[in-house]
């Protein structure tokens, strides 16, 4: 029994409140709790349920079996079991996440989600079995960046289509999951990995796809802000610290400082969080990499230790601000 | 769920987006740099001195000038031969191997006929010394460091690579290197030639393959030695 019902309880033994004054307060106070914080109100349909989550086991272990498969008996199986074998369960998850679209129920649409997720890494799968196998339009399987950006293509290309017609959380974290992977087959083009042709290409994506979720054309918004955000981020991040040094380490602190800004300014706590966790991470890298010989190891551990502690603080600063809907 | 004029409007963005970079990268290649030398049969550099041995792509052995003057195909092994030498002015040898143990096979220079082969004896060549004792090695970083005497020497970096090339060859004044580059997509292997300092480089060959080449220099032994 919460406090708030065992004083009304109390009032109305004492004489003070009749019965049905005290049960307008209790109305009054869940009504104001669940403007307040609307996530604690769960609709009917909503909680997932016994068949949802069995139906998520099916779907991953049904993925799982085919990175199993890779693992165990690949080197056994010719070219069209191969294919078949990655082809069939990738075919399965569209034709299911299709069949449970129809179903209407939330958390049939729910699997709907995430059976067309996984569908999306099982075709992009298909396509590089496909390559490898037949070696299709002159692509040779030794051509590693051609046949990784034509995978990656094909996973945006099926993501994008999945998520304009289903356009849930899911289907935004596949997308947002293949377009990273795109950044990465851009980056992996040249002779060598070029992280820094990656970062830019997926900072570009990363801010579009941003400035999309707040035109309110990406939806649902907390989704795509959260996903393409740790997108930017990942790339802001990438080349400073693997290609050797400034002027590119800047990147990462301008990214932070820009999801900082625009948490603040847009109310976000996925921006926010990322932003700090960005800034932490550059911080501790940078001074690691650049300065841990000459202020020693322990000192830039204790630097490190501070940053987290003064990351922590600024959240905490922030977070309060971000649930009433206002800047800090 | 938003409208569907604005969810589309969202993949046209994105999927413009997406093939932009994609074109942008492959088609203009923009932010790809090239590794490879200036090529030394289009541009010659008579600063790289002497002549080199080395296979093409179809196991055949040229002859070209260092500088990138001129090359001729000598003769075709028909096989990859291990090692490959300098006889002399006239003629040249490669070693294969055979169950009786290694055949060194001598090609005369000017015809490309095989002369003789006869068996040599067990040859060791754990690694590709320079005639001044400078062994290269090979740090994680794409970088090799020259090392003569216990003591580095050198450093040569390859920039656009994240792993160097590999080393083929000396110049017998242990003043130049040869490297065998494999580009990605199936392009043949590049010789590359280095001076020392790292200051000179060329690409003399866009078709060479094998492990090793030969390199001489008038007026001092080819090398690598043969075998005895």
């Amino acid at each position: 029994m919460t406090e708030a019902e065992d004083a009304l309880r109390r009032w109305a033994e004492a004489g003070l409140i009749d019965a049905e004054t005290a049960e307008r307060i209790r109305q009054f106070e869940a009504a104001r709790r669940r403007e307040a914080r609307p996530g604690i109100a769960i609709p009917p349909g909503e909680r997932p349920g016994l068949v949802e989550v069995l139906l998520y086991l099916g779907i991953a272990v049904l993925s799982v079996g085919v990175f199993a498969l890779f693992a165990q008996g690949w080197s056994g199986l010719q070219s069209l079991p191969r294919l078949l074998a990655v082809g069939i369960p990738a075919a399965f998850a569209l034709l299911v996440g299709a069949l449970l679209r129809t179903l209407g129920e939330p958390g049939y649409r729910r699997g709907a989600q995430f059976s067309w997720a996984a569908a999306v890494a099982l075709a992009a799968g298909t396509v590089a079995v496909l390559l490898y196998e037949y070696e299709p339009l002159g692509i040779s399987r030794d051509d590693d960046q051609a046949a990784m950006l034509i995978v990656a293509g094909v996973a945006v290309a099926l993501a994008l289509l999945l998520w304009a017609l289903n356009p849930a959380t899911f289907q935004v974290i596949a997308l947002a999951g293949s377009l990273f992977f795109l950044g990465q087959a851009i980056g992996n083009w040249p002779e060598s990995f070029s992280a820094r042709l990656a970062a830019l290409s997926l900072v570009a994506i990363g801010t579009v796809a941003i400035l999309l979720a707040e035109l309110g054309a990406l939806s649902p918004r907390p989704a795509a802000r959260a996903a393409f955000a740790v997108v930017l981020a990942f790339g802001a991040y990438q080349p400073g610290f693997r290609d050797g040094g400034s002027p590119w380490e800047l990147l990462a602190f301008v990214a932070a400082a820009a999801l900082l800004g625009l948490g603040v300014y847009r109310a976000s706590f996925a921006f926010v969080l990322t932003g700090v966790a960005l800034l932490f991470i550059a911080l501790v890298r940078a001074i690691f990499q650049n300065f841990s010989d000459q202020v020693g190891a322990p000192v830039a551990l204790i630097i490190s230790g501070a940053l987290l502690i003064a990351a922590v603080l600024l959240l905490a600063r922030l977070v309060p601000a971000l649930r009433r809907g206002q800047p800090a | 769920m938003s409208r569907l004029p604005a969810r589309w409007f969202a993949v046209i963005v994105l999927g413009g987006l997406a093939s932009v970079l994609v074109a942008a990268v492959v088609l203009l290649r923009l932010g790809v740099t090239d590794p490879s030398p200036p090529s030394l049969t289009r541009d010659p550099n008579p600063a790289i001195p002497g002549d080199l041995l080395y296979l093409d792509s179809g196991s055949c052995l040229v002859l070209a000038r260092a500088s990138g003057e001129s090359s001729r195909s000598v003769h075709c092994t028909g096989l990859m031969p291990r090692r490959l030498f300098f006889l002399g002015q006239q003629e040249a040898g490669y070693l294969v191997s055979s169950i009786s143990g290694e055949t060194l096979v001598v090609v005369d220079l000017q015809s490309g006929a095989e002369v003789e082969r006869r068996t040599v004896g067990p040859s060791d060549f754990p690694e590709l010394l320079a005639p001044d004792g400078t062994r290269v090695f090979r740090r994680d970083d794409g970088r090799l460091d020259l090392i003569r005497d216990g003591a580095v020497t050198g450093t040569l970096s390859f920039p656009g690579l994240d792993w160097a090339p590999e080393h083929v060859g000396w110049s017998p004044d242990s003043q130049w290197l040869a490297f065998l580059y494999f580009p990605p997509r199936e392009r043949s292997a590049e010789l590359w030639l280095v001076s020392r300092d790292g200051a000179i480089r060329g690409t003399l060959a866009t078709n060479a393959t094998g492990s090793q080449v030969a390199w001489r220099i008038e007026g001092l032994p080819a090398w690598p030695a043969p075998p005895r």
